[in-house]
């Protein structure tokens, strides 16, 4: 019997008041914020995220995200509180209308800040659903990074993933389940995949789902699974990744991405019924989370919150 | 249609007097008549208009006073658009990006007005130049609800913006611009923004058809542009230092080109003897009969004074030359 569950990718688009507040002050990574500034701000995030968790309760989801309202994008937030990134120019995201700045390895890499705990624990007082927490995935940190500092990226992935297991370890002890690791670069099929994700699960017990888009997740399905308890896969844009589903053996968890975040159109509730009946009926998964495909922050806000509310819909009828 | 050595020009776009954003903030919050936002937009219009013959350009419109975003702008005059709120470019920055929500229905003329009325207020011996963004920019930044394929999406607005070019014809346009800042990000799909562009300009006989590309990797799109049906590319230059110059030497530049030989992003001017220099890049290209004059991109994100003083140089620089040349 597989459970069916409900949940968002996260990285909610951020509501007015928090985007104005943000503009005001010349953007978030400015090294000299007053106190009073960084107050101020930290209240109109709490307030954003009181908003964002409130939606998913309402619409009955079975995970609950802490919203990602600081995280400018996947890497931003995290490379700024890492010794040894300076921030760039922008780029393109993928094969994307969006861009991001991207980091550079200017020196080995550090946990300097915390980031995300704190959050996380505020996030977890609000939200009656447990909490899914997001962590940037090692070869997309390293990927979209500009390394000027490591001989080998072996080196740079294995301190990247010193701080990632710092990360989770700190999560397990916040009580957090799951923790949803947005790694799409890994779509590339990257040496040492296997070495990277295996030694991330070896260290905790709680369940790691790797997320996979903006890429086929065919290639590198079978290395992954072989060790890793959960997978995401984006099937709203490959079609090749209902074949995975059709034909090999399942992870205990499967994450499916049926919402489509870039687009506007919401999803009709039976046909996304539909979907996973037939899905249910092929896989041998402990728990699928029905969700939508990538980050949130690809839709306006009126959109999203249509779509958390049909999810919500669809996981009723399970 | 002109007939003097390398004719200068702006791309479109020029920084927006405070008072103008702010009629406008005030229009949003209904503390404004539509009526009012007009008569400042005229104004504006007047001012920018006086502003760019004062610098001494040959080919010009009114800074695109009546337009807030390349796209937003036209998919809010064709029904079937909808706005549904802003959407993150990066970072804290949103965007409007309207999504199609039913088959796009022509909508009424968009354009014409604006021209009519810069025609009206600049002097007679300059040539009025009409941006229009592209069918593919139109579509590579919408939602799209409803039809099957982007091609699809892409091809109705290629109609659509089509027809309004035909009126602005009518209407006594000589010079029309198609901005597509998203060609050199897909060039994979250059054939398909070539064919959309061809159908843009179908049946047009305006004098002068530009295409204008930026943040380009034009190496990418190198010679095929050269087969769409426009007259002239203008293209950005001088912010990434003339990178790509060398790659449109490799096959004979059979059009005319639009030299983007001033820098948008930096607030700091160049001398006279700089654009000079720069524009004599421009001529490992192409004659100089094929050679305009222009800013990278438009100018709306500089400071005022620079903008000016930046068009100024740009102005001298092609007098000094067109001297020196003849
Ligand atoms: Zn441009």
């Amino acid at each position: 019997m597989t459970d069916v569950k409900t949940n968002v990718s996260g990285f909610f688009p951020r509501p007015p008041y928090l985007r104005e507040k943000l503009k005001s002050i010349g953007g978030l990574q400015k090294e000299s914020m007053k106190e009073e500034t960084k107050k101020e701000i930290i209240d109109y995030v709490n307030r954003a995220r009181n908003e964002v968790i409130k939606l998913q309760n309402k619409a009955n989801l079975d995970y609950c995200s802490e919203g990602q309202l600081l995280w400018d994008d996947l890497l931003a937030y995290p490379a700024t509180k890492i010794n040894g990134f300076k921030m760039n120019g922008l780029i393109r995201y993928y094969n994307t209308n969006r861009f991001y700045r991207t980091p550079i390895i200017k020196n080995k890499l550090k946990l300097d800040n915390d980031f995300i705990i704190e959050d996380t624990k505020k996030a977890q007082n609000i939200s009656n659903l447990p909490i899914t927490t997001l962590l940037p995935g090692p070869f997309t940190l390293l990927d979209l990074s500009e390394n000027k500092y490591y001989d080998k990226s072996y080196d740079a992935i294995n301190d990247i993933k010193k701080i990632l297991i710092n990360k989770i370890t700190s999560l397990e002890d916040l009580g957090i389940e799951t923790i949803q690791i947005d790694d799409p670069s890994i779509t590339k099929n990257f040496d040492g995949i296997k070495r990277v994700h295996r030694d991330l699960k070896d260290k905790t017990d709680l369940t790691l789902i790797i997320n996979t888009y903006f890429g086929d997740a065919t290639p590198i399905f079978d290395e992954l699974n072989d060790i890793v308890d959960g997978i995401g896969l984006d099937l709203v844009n490959f079609e090749s990744n209902w074949e995975i589903l059709k034909n090999k053996k399942t992870p205990r968890v499967l994450k499916l991405g049926l919402f489509d975040s870039k687009n506007t159109r919401v999803e009709r509730k039976k046909k996304v019924v539909r979907e996973v009946e037939n899905i249910l009926e092929f896989i041998d998964s402990e728990e699928i989370i029905i969700s939508t495909n990538l980050n949130l922050d690809f839709l306006p806000w009126p959109v999203m919150e249509k779509k958390i509310e049909t999810i919500g819909l669809v996981g009723e009828e399970f | 249609m002109i007939d003097t050595l390398f004719p200068t020009t702006v791309i479109g776009s020029y920084p927006k007097p405070k008072w103008l954003n702010r009629v406008r903030e005030l229009n949003k919050e209904d503390k404004f008549s539509d009526k009012k936002l007009k008569e400042a937009e005229d104004d504006a219009a007047k001012i920018i208009i006086n502003e760019q013959e004062r610098a001494g350009l040959d080919v010009f419109n009114d800074g695109e006073m009546r337009r807030e975003e390349m796209v937003e702008f036209f998919a809010d005059k064709i029904p079937g658009y909808r706005f549904y709120g802003p959407v993150r470019v990066w970072g804290n920055n949103y965007f409007n990006k309207p999504s199609v929500v039913e088959e796009l229905r022509a909508p009424d003329p968009m354009l014409v007005d604006e021209f009519e009325f810069n025609r009206k207020f600049a002097s007679k011996d300059k040539i009025i130049k009409v941006p229009i963004t592209g069918p593919y920019t139109i579509a590579e930044w919408s939602f799209n609800e409803v039809y099957d394929t982007k091609k699809e999406l892409i091809f109705r607005l290629a109609e659509i913006i089509n027809e309004e070019i035909k009126r602005l014809e009518d209407a006594g346009a000589r010079c029309i611009q198609i901005d597509e800042p998203a060609l050199s990000t897909r060039p994979e799909e250059v054939e398909l923004v070539g064919n959309a562009i061809d159908e843009t300009v179908e049946g047009v006989n305006v004098d002068k058809t530009i295409l204008h590309a930026c943040y380009g990797k034009f190496s990418e799109i190198y010679p095929e542009i050269l087969d769409f049906d426009v007259d002239q590319f203008a293209l950005e230059f001088a912010n990434n230092n003339f990178k790509y110059i060398d790659a449109l030497k490799e096959y004979e530049f059979t059009k005319e080109l639009g030299l983007g030989c001033v820098d948008v992003h930096k607030s700091s001017v160049e001398s006279v003897k700089t654009i000079k220099e720069n524009i004599r890049r421009g001529l490992e290209v192409v004659n100089p009969e094929s050679l305009w004059i222009n800013p990278d991109c438009g100018l709306k994100l500089l400071p005022k004074s620079s903008s000016f003083k930046k068009l100024k140089n740009m102005v001298k620089a092609a007098q000094e030359l067109r001297e020196e040349n003849i």
